[in-house]
Formats: structure tokens, sequence, C-alpha cells
């Protein structure tokens, strides 16, 4: 057993392979970072700190030069959720349309948690986000979205500049990513295949965004460093109740921050 | 990919980035191994004691470069992450460990519907780096 405790759940097998794919389907489904930088890991529980490769000179005793080495430690997320055991009991009964929103719910939690922490960082956690650090100049989405390729040429004409190379990605929020579905251009050939094809890469639904942002996929730049990887942990049950926890432990580094350029939604939303 | 690796069993346009990659560090492991193996059963039957020894220096390079191979797969692949974690480096039962390893799994099913997480018991969502929603 290990500290997920997983084996202390009251929950049946079959019940338990259901819970673990719909977090799975929705995590899959919501986590744009990692479709947009280097994953690194699972590098297990145990794992709590990156070596950034440098020092920091400290005051010790008298004739001594002393340096501390730098780390970057990981953040632990948990996100606790609740099921009626009565409900998970009817997997055994042969019930096809389980209640399991609350994993749902859970999972999505978690996908945006990780998501905010890249894009935007978590001071408290020593992580400084992609929009955060970005250090070219931001493009602002015009809100009626006519001119997105010509705003996508731009952003790739700044990365250009920067000696950034390609492939590239676009990652989208709720409503910019709507607006490009719906969008066509001239003749009718949708807007969004016109972008694929200027990116040369995805275009990534990215709910926890504000805006849009134009990425280098070329590696190297951005790293997220996973310990444990998004997994189901046990707390406690009672006649009625099982509450569970999805957990992941994570940080996020941008080595090269002229490698994104932000495109934040201008004026009203 | 270039013409000099025309393996692929898809068209390469419908295939992501990174499976590509992965396809290319399984290729260059397939190949590294057999070399290997062609190396060991040379160094098996050749009599001359020199050409013994640079076959014999040749094929254990092919093992390193064989494991730099593994190693990479193995942090791009969260599947390849949980097995190898789960069997290499231990001692008994090899058998015996796939027993205990799917016994230990919530619901004992063996699926692996919660492993690949890094302590052998995540969800095993692990990169989706250049993928799109479907």
């Amino acid at each position: 057993m290990n500290h997920l405790r997983q084996e202390l759940s009251p929950i049946l097998p079959r019940a338990y392979e259901l819970i673990a794919a719909r977090a799975r389907e929705v995590l899959e489904s919501r986590l744009a970072a990692r479709r947009l930088v280097d994953f690194d890991g699972p590098r297990g529980y145990a794992f709590s700190a990156v070596s950034l490769g440098r020092s920091r000179p400290i005051q010790v005793p008298s004739g001594v030069d002393a340096r501390l080495r730098l780390v970057q430690p990981l953040l632990e997320l948990r996100v606790p959720f609740e099921l009626s055991l009565a409900e998970l009991d009817d997997v055994d009964r042969g019930a096809d349309d389980i209640e399991l929103e609350p994993v749902a719910d859970a999972a999505r939690k978690l996908a945006d948690l990780e998501d905010k922490a890249v894009f935007y960082g978590v001071d408290a956690a020593g992580i400084s986000g992609l929009i955060t650090t970005s250090t070219q100049p931001q493009l602002p989405l015009n809100p009626d979205f006519q001119d997105f390729p010509d705003q996508i040429s731009a952003a790739l004409a700044q990365l250009h500049s920067a000696g950034v190379a390609g492939p590239y990605a676009i990652a989208l929020d709720e409503l910019s990513y709507a607006a490009l579905l719906r969008s066509t251009g001239p003749g009718g050939y949708p807007t969004l295949n016109h972008v694929r094809k200027l990116v040369e890469g995805p275009a990534v639904f990215a709910p926890s965004l504000k805006g849009a942002l134009v990425i280098s996929l070329r590696g190297g730049d951005f790293v997220l460093t996973v310990g444990q990887d998004a997994s189901i942990g046990y707390l406690s049950h009672d006649s009625s109740t099982v509450r569970l926890y999805l957990e992941e432990t994570l940080t996020f580094r941008s080595l090269s921050p002229e490698a994104v350029v932000p495109l934040p939604l201008a004026g009203p939303r | 990919m270039g013409q000099g690796s025309n393996s692929l069993h898809e068209p390469a346009e419908v295939l992501p980035a990174e499976v590509i990659d992965r396809h290319r560090a399984i290729q260059s492991l397939m190949e590294e191994l057999e070399a290997v193996d062609w190396y060991d059963q040379r160094v098996a039957a050749c009599k001359d004691d020199e050409l013994r020894a640079i076959l014999a220096h040749n094929r254990d390079e092919e093992k390193e470069h064989a494991a730099m191979t593994l190693e990479w797969l193995r942090r791009n692949d969260p599947k390849w992450d949980q097995h190898l974690r789960t069997y290499l480096f231990t001692e008994g039962s090899i058998l015996e460990r796939e027993k205990e390893d799917t016994a230990k799994a919530p619901g004992s099913s063996g699926s692996g519907a919660t492993s690949g997480g890094g302590s052998g018991s995540g969800l095993g969502v692990g990169s989706l780096r250049g993928k799109e929603i479907k």
C-alpha cells in the first residue's frame, strides 16, 4: 500500500474502474498546458524538487565559503470529492448510469489548477507562469475576432524575430475557441484550418486561459515536471459515503520566456 | 519521416509528432538490440583474439545505446515508466512480481486503469504534447 491508501477504500473493483475511467476522461479532455509544454515525469511521489543548477552564498562561521544549492519544490495538489456508496454498489447490480459528476468536477478542478499554474504561475510555490514571464510584447485580440489570422501571423512574426523556431501551437480560451470554430474566411474556408496551417501545429482548447497564446513546440523552452501524476486516493468512509481525492504533484519552469506570445482579449468580454 | 525510415504502419500525416518520435526510438532500440545479438554471436565464433576483443567492445557499446534509448522511452511514455519501475532492478521471481503488482491495483484487475502515476497507482494521463482535443 502507498500513501493513496486505495486498498482501504470500500469501493468494489468494477466501480473503482468506472471512477478512474471518468477521471481520466475528463483530465485528458480538459488539460491544456500538457499539450503545449515539455512533460517531465512522472517521477514519483517521493520526488520533491527540481534542481535549478544554481546556488547562492550563505553566511557560515569564519573562513569558509558556503553556498546553498537552489531547487524548485514540487507543489502538492489535492482535490477531495465524495461519492454515494449505495450508488457505487449499483454497479454490481448492473447499473450503467452511475452518478460520477463529483469525480468529473474534481478532475476539472485539478486540470484547471495545473493549467493555471503553468499559464499564470503560483507565487507561493515559486512557480512563474508562461504568460507572466513572457518577454514578448502582448498582442491584444479584437473582441470580434475578425482579424484572427492576421494577429496569429503577427505573433508568429514576433517569434521568428526572436529566433524561436517552430512548429508552433495556439491555445485559446472558451470564448476565443468558440469564435474560431464558427469563423470563416474568404470563400467560406474555416478560419480554424487557416490558423492550424499558420502555426503548423494544434489549436488547443484552454479554458483556464484568458484570451489566447501562440507558443513554440520546438521543445526545451517550458517544462512541466510531475512527481505523482493524477491519482485517486482514499480519505475515509461511513455507511453511506466514501471520501476520495484526486492528487498530483508538479512544478513548472519557463526556460525561454521569449518562446510564447500572449494574446489577451482586448476590451470588455 | 525521411526515406531512411519507411517502417510506419499508418500514414505519417495522421500521426502525432510524439508517436513518430516514439517510433524512431523503438526502431532504434530494435536495431541496437539486433546489433548486440549479432556481435554476441560473432564474438563467440571469432578465433582471432584482437578482433574478438574489438567485436566485444562494439557489442557492449550497442548495449549502452539501447539503454539510453530505453530510458528516453521511459521518460516519454507513462506505461513504459510504470512497467520498468515494476520489473527492473528487482530480485526473485519476475512472474511473482507480476502477480503482486496485479494484486496491488484496486479491483485487482491489472487493467492499468489506476496505474502510471509515478507510484504505480496513477491514472496514466502523462504527456499530451501536441494533441488536440478530439
